[in-house]
């Protein structure tokens, strides 16, 4: 099996991420949210080895999408004696991160909704070519895009929390 | 709002004096093509010459013979379609002249870190590296470190064009539909090339209507591409095409043998350090890019041929690999569903199902192989990925419009799973288990 999809199997029962593959066949919001989650996993220093683009809704992986498809149904746990061990840094920096998220979010919908902000305003950020020179530009860049979803003070506030928690200088 | 009739056949003018076309090249399947100087001196690089000599589709021609043509004719291709639609949105003043430029450029170079034999080899890649060995990434390393980097340099900004290729350049969005989507430059191209030459009529459709009946929707933004209600039955054909080819062609139980074959042999290989790995790779064309000019479907061949392995299970691959003598299939669970396709292994089975099968049927475990295709879906739902039409009722994904076979079928998936074995014997044992 290939090595992304076991350490995707470990990390996901590690961090006891099993319940975002409930229903991920058929909800589309349950596949976002296992993307942007995974992003963000990766981001924290996760050894997953997936390659993130730049599509409308934030950062996708079609590797990860295959990876989480064929994954759905199998005993997940089974791969965590199988892969190398967690380091504490990383699972204390992403589930600072879910902390945030869940105390955010009064539904499941609420809870996609700010993966997806987060790991966009992050992939932006980051990633995105041309990098935005400034905050300012990177927010303002998302506002443009996703202004029919999100408001300014919201994409703002993504942008404070990772910092704070240290995804972003 | 859209440019008047004058103004749009003065963008398109402007556009075809901008770039300054001074070669033809004569396609098969879309005819002539024009290239400008500068692209082919990209063209005319060892390293794209390479793709001439990279097959496009594996092994599927130890099936449909006529099905040998390579990734080079594929790239140039997939820049004539890339600058049909590009000029079309230029029309409708959705893109510049400098964006046709590169998206022309992105187009012809989407395949160029390409292993031998597609991407049959590839998969052995990633499994052993994941995503770090897709050929899109070898791609950015050849044009970061070779001296494509001169040669596109020169023709727009680098940078932009590996941030097409990575997939993070960030304006317009539509760049990243255009280059990966359900209806990306690369699927047009792909379908029509592999249908001519395997001689498969299922991948054809009518790429003519389906092209000129894409237009930008402004109204939001981002701007989407979408498909007029004239072109509905276009876009089916092309996306029920695709699914049939995957069926008869790309999944066909003779050609994944052969591809499994493939598999095997190059992966022994590699561990064993009788063939490169990703890294050693990457650290031959820094130190001489002329030898990945050389790294073609014939390197391989070679080096399979020439295996120090002993009388090895990979050897005997290579022997039968030559001798065009299959491992025969001894079971195929083949299914199209709505829901979850049933598993036939469970992930961690699979790894132990051969010495389980091997045990149970008498078949030496080395010689059971255990195949699972990735699922095949008529196209992919996300909204970035998927194809959205022009309705009375406005812009919407296809699988909501109503009037449409997509919307009944979208979810359906394909799945095959297959157990192979030595020969005839071996498949006969495996058989007679199962029945039991």
């Amino acid at each position: 099996m290939a090595v992304s999809k076991r350490n995707l199997a470990s990390y996901l029962s590690a961090f006891d991420l099993d319940h975002f593959m409930k229903g991920f066949e058929h909800d589309f919001d349950k596949r976002l949210e296992v993307q942007k989650a995974i992003y963000l996993l990766q981001e924290s220093g996760a050894n997953l080895g997936y390659h993130f683009s730049w599509y409308l809704r934030g950062p996708y992986s079609p590797t990860l999408a295959d990876d989480a498809y064929s994954l759905l149904g199998v005993q997940m746990t089974r791969f965590l004696t199988e892969t190398e061990p967690i380091p504490q840094d990383v699972m204390q920096k992403f589930l600072n991160l879910m902390r945030i998220v869940k105390r955010k979010s009064a539904t499941p919908k609420e809870e996609s909704r700010w993966l997806e902000i987060l790991s966009s305003v992050h992939f932006v950020m980051k990633h995105s070519y041309p990098r935005p020179k400034t905050e300012d530009e990177g927010i303002d860049y998302i506002a443009r895009l996703k202004g029919n979803r999100f408001s300014k003070p919201e994409i703002e506030e993504s942008y404070e929390i990772l910092r704070k928690i240290g995804f972003l200088k | 709002m859209s440019a008047s009739p004058e103004e749009a056949s003065r963008k398109i003018e402007n556009i075809r004096k901008r770039l300054n076309f001074s070669k033809k090249i004569y396609d098969n399947v879309h005819g002539y093509i024009d290239i400008t100087e500068e692209e082919r001196l990209v063209i005319d690089s060892p390293i794209f010459q390479r793709l001439r000599r990279v097959s496009h589709l594996g092994l599927a021609d130890f099936v449909y013979p006529g099905a040998t043509h390579s990734r080079f004719s594929h790239s140039i291709g997939s820049l004539h379609v890339m600058t049909k639609i590009a000029i079309s949105l230029i029309e409708d003043e959705i893109l510049e002249d400098d964006d046709v430029l590169e998206l022309r450029l992105a187009a012809l170079l989407h395949d160029v870190g390409h292993y031998p034999f597609s991407h049959v080899l590839e998969g052995t890649m990633t499994n052993i590296a994941g995503d770090s060995a897709k050929h899109e990434q070898l791609g950015v390393f050849l044009l970061k470190e070779t001296s494509l980097r001169d040669s596109v340099g020169k023709i727009c900004k680098l940078d932009n064009i590996i941030a097409i290729l990575e997939g993070k350049f960030r304006e317009p969005p539509l760049f990243q539909y255009l280059t990966s989507s359900s209806l990306d430059v690369d699927k047009i191209d792909y379908l029509q090339r592999d249908s001519v030459h395997t001689g498969v009529a299922y991948g054809a459709f009518d790429v003519n209507r389906l092209l000129s009946c894409l237009e930008p929707d402004r109204a939001e933004e981002p701007t989407l591409l979408v498909v007029t209600k004239k072109g509905q039955q276009a876009i089916e054909d092309f996306l029920l095409g695709r699914f049939h080819m995957f069926q008869s062609v790309y999944h066909h139980k003779s050609v994944v043998a052969f591809e499994l074959m493939l598999d095997r042999i190059a992966d022994t290989l590699i561990r064993n350090g009788m063939l490169e790995d990703l890294s050693r790779i990457k650290e031959s064309i820094q130190k001489d890019e002329g030898w990945f000019g050389d790294y073609d479907d014939a390197y391989v061949w070679q080096v399979f041929k020439a295996n120090k392995l002993g009388p090895s299970v990979a050897n005997q691959l290579v022997r039968k690999l030559l001798s065009r003598d299959s491992l025969k299939m001894a079971d195929e669970r083949l299914q199209l569903t709505e829901s979850l396709p049933t598993k036939m292994m469970e992930e961690l089975a699979k790894d132990t199902l051969p010495s389980w099968l091997g045990k149970q049927s008498g078949v030496e475990p080395e010689w059971i192989f255990y195949k699972e295709q990735p699922r095949v879906t008529f196209l992919e739902g996300e909204p970035d990925r998927t194809v959205y039409i022009r309705t009375e009722e406005g812009i919407k994904p296809i699988i909501e419009e109503p009037t449409s076979i997509i919307k009944k079928i979208w979810e359906s998936r394909f799945k095959a799973d297959r157990i192979y074995t030595r020969d005839n014997a071996s498949k006969a044992k495996i058989e007679a288990f199962l029945k039991k």
